[in-house]
């Protein structure tokens, strides 16, 4: 008996706990050639807001130790580009499309559900209320747990579709905005969103981004992101997406250890792209060798009364 | 179409202090790449460091392709320590190429230090197409000349140098101007080409000289931090000349553009 990946996010349905982070993996098409879709979970799309966004002034990377600062600024199609150039193209896309949504305002947010609705091929939304690179809206949603639920709500109102709410972790209580976004009528949270993070050049004295601050991803990320997972795992009923530094299967299994159904893989795609194939094969060999039926099955499994003593490293 | 391509290392050797050049056989790659297009390479199967370096295509020989680099960092530096044999992780080919019109006659290839391996490629594929060619390159000195003085191309090359006495002492934009006077006063200028890599202070200059001549074309490639190499995470962007299209990415939309639609960077 092969074991079993999928996984269930409230009411949407995925193949496997393997997702693409938002803005990692463009609008859903861009790495057909060299990676099929039909190994991932599903797709989080760049963030779309209502017209296009331009984003901000370069340099917009700077690669720091093993991670990385951005501030990109969401630039993006818009929505309107998205409902009719992009997004009947994603039937080809075998996965589930999850479209992320940005905005400066609560109606930014509404305007674009209400321009997507009656858009084919969209699986549900994600509500990035948590972007550090931009100057109205972005991470300042997600810092006040009372906006969170009331943006995450009226949006609810418009949709019938599945909602996630992407949270921030540059807060002190992370699980008040994701009590928040439960409360508004979210069917998931998504987190983390990048850190706040800031890389200098000591000779010239400048900032290495144009916006001196920007979002911190990547390997070093993964000890704050599995900290606030096991938090909002401890405080929610909704499942919990999990996202930050992940590289290696056994990163996906901690996730869901300490409370993700499923995860998402952001930065380190764009150095492997195959990396959910490869991360798949991974898990289904280590089910197969413990003998577990199914990967749901880990969720939340973290015994705390059991530290595990590795001795001295490796 | 691109691949992401095993390519077996079939030569690794330092040039002259730290630079490096590499050949590496990827038929996928060479048979699908033009001269400007670059390959974004993993140096090991770790995620440090985290990201994909790009490196310009220079020469391609049949399944055999060319990588030149400076070491400035550890990735660069690990690369140069890849043995013959071994395999390197290459996503390519990326990227806009240089634009050969059909009514090309003669091509000017301006490099700049570094920028010199893309304008390799294309000056054996100009030549081979029967375009008269001229390379031209410019350095600081002769440490800096990304090429083997035992490389059978590095006769074919005119090189301008900042410092010592081994060189054309000067700036690479002053051969550059001779040639294209010439080509204005034989009447050859409407069908010329030039093609230009190299730093910011050197597309500055030439974005002094070209307006001024009736060139066919001119085109520049560009460097900058890059994430994905394929247009997803828009970290490459670049200032345009146009207001209502502020950004240009240099993995998609260059790394070529025409020298025209470039911006020089307020800070350089």
């Amino acid at each position: 008996m092969h074991p079993e990946l999928k996984t269930k996010l409230g009411s949407l349905h995925t193949r496997n706990p393997i997702l693409t982070a938002s803005g990692c993996y463009g609008y859903g098409e861009e790495y057909s050639d060299v990676a099929d879709a039909v190994h991932l979970g599903g797709i989080v799309t760049k963030s779309i807001s209502p017209v296009r966004w331009y984003g901000n002034s370069p340099p917009r990377l700077a690669e720091t130790g093993t991670g990385l600062i951005n501030s990109i600024g969401l630039a993006n199609v818009g929505a309107d580009s998205f409902k009719t150039e992009i997004a009947p193209r994603l039937k080809s896309v075998n996965t589930k499309i999850i479209v992320s949504i940005a905005g400066k305002t609560i109606d930014d947010y509404e305007l674009v559900v209400q321009k997507l609705e009656d858009a084919n091929n969209i699986d549900g939304y994600e509500l990035n209320i948590s972007c550090p690179n931009v100057k109205e809206g972005g991470m300042a949603f997600s810092q006040n747990p009372s906006i969170t639920e009331k943006l995450v709500k009226r949006v609810r109102k418009l949709t019938k579709r599945w909602i996630a709410a992407k949270l921030t972790p540059n807060v002190t209580k992370i699980s008040e905005g994701a009590l928040a976004a439960e409360a508004g009528g979210a069917d998931a949270v998504s987190l983390i969103n990048t850190l706040v993070g800031m890389a200098v050049d000591y000779r010239s004295r400048s900032p290495k981004i144009a916006t001196i601050t920007g979002g911190y991803s990547g390997p070093p990320v993964k000890p704050i992101a599995l900290a606030k997972v096991w938090e909002v795992y401890n405080a929610v009923k909704i499942p919990i997406i999990g996202i930050g530094g992940i590289t290696t299967w056994q990163d996906v299994l901690e996730f869901m250890i300490v409370g993700a159904s499923a995860v998402q893989i952001g930065t380190a795609l764009f150095t492997d792209p195959q990396l959910p194939e490869k991360i798949n094969k991974r898990l289904i060999q280590y089910l197969e060798e413990e003998e577990i039926g199914a990967i749901c099955e880990i969720i939340g499994t973290l015994r705390t009364d059991r530290p595990y003593n590795l001795g001295v490293p490796g | 179409m691109k691949f992401i391509d095993n390519a077996r290392v079939i030569r690794n050797h330092k040039i002259r202090q730290d630079i490096h050049s590499m050949w590496l056989e990827s038929p996928l790659i060479c048979q699908n790449s033009s001269p400007g297009q670059f390959v974004h390479l993993r140096v090991n199967n770790s995620f440090s460091p985290l990201l994909r370096r790009p490196l310009s295509i220079g020469r391609v020989h049949g399944n055999e392709l060319e990588l030149v680099w400076r070491i400035v960092g550890k990735g660069t530096e690990i690369l140069a320590e890849a043995k013959e044999g071994e395999s390197v992780d290459l996503l390519g080919p990326l990227g806009k190429p240089y634009s050969i019109s059909e009514h090309l006659e003669t091509a000017i290839l301006v490099a700049g230090g570094l920028g010199l391996p893309p304008l390799t490629y294309l000056y054996e594929k100009l030549i081979a197409a029967g375009v008269k060619t001229q390379l031209l390159l410019g350095v600081l000195n002769e440490n800096s000349i990304p090429l083997s003085d035992k490389d059978p191309l590095f006769g074919s090359i005119l090189i301008t140098s900042e410092e010592g006495e081994l060189f054309r002492r000067g700036l690479v934009t002053e051969p550059v101007i001779d040639s294209l006077q010439n080509l204005e006063n034989n009447g050859g200028i409407g069908k010329t080409s030039l093609y230009s890599c190299g730093p910011w202070g050197l597309i500055k200059a030439l974005k002094k000289i070209v307006p001024h001549m009736k060139l066919l074309s001119a085109e520049v490639s560009l460097e900058q931090q890059m994430g994905c190499g394929i247009g997803i995470c828009q970290g490459c962007a670049v200032p345009t000349e146009d207001d209502n299209d502020p950004f240009q990415l240099v993995c998609k939309d260059g790394p070529v553009f025409p020298l025209n639609e470039v911006r020089i960077p307020d800070a350089s």
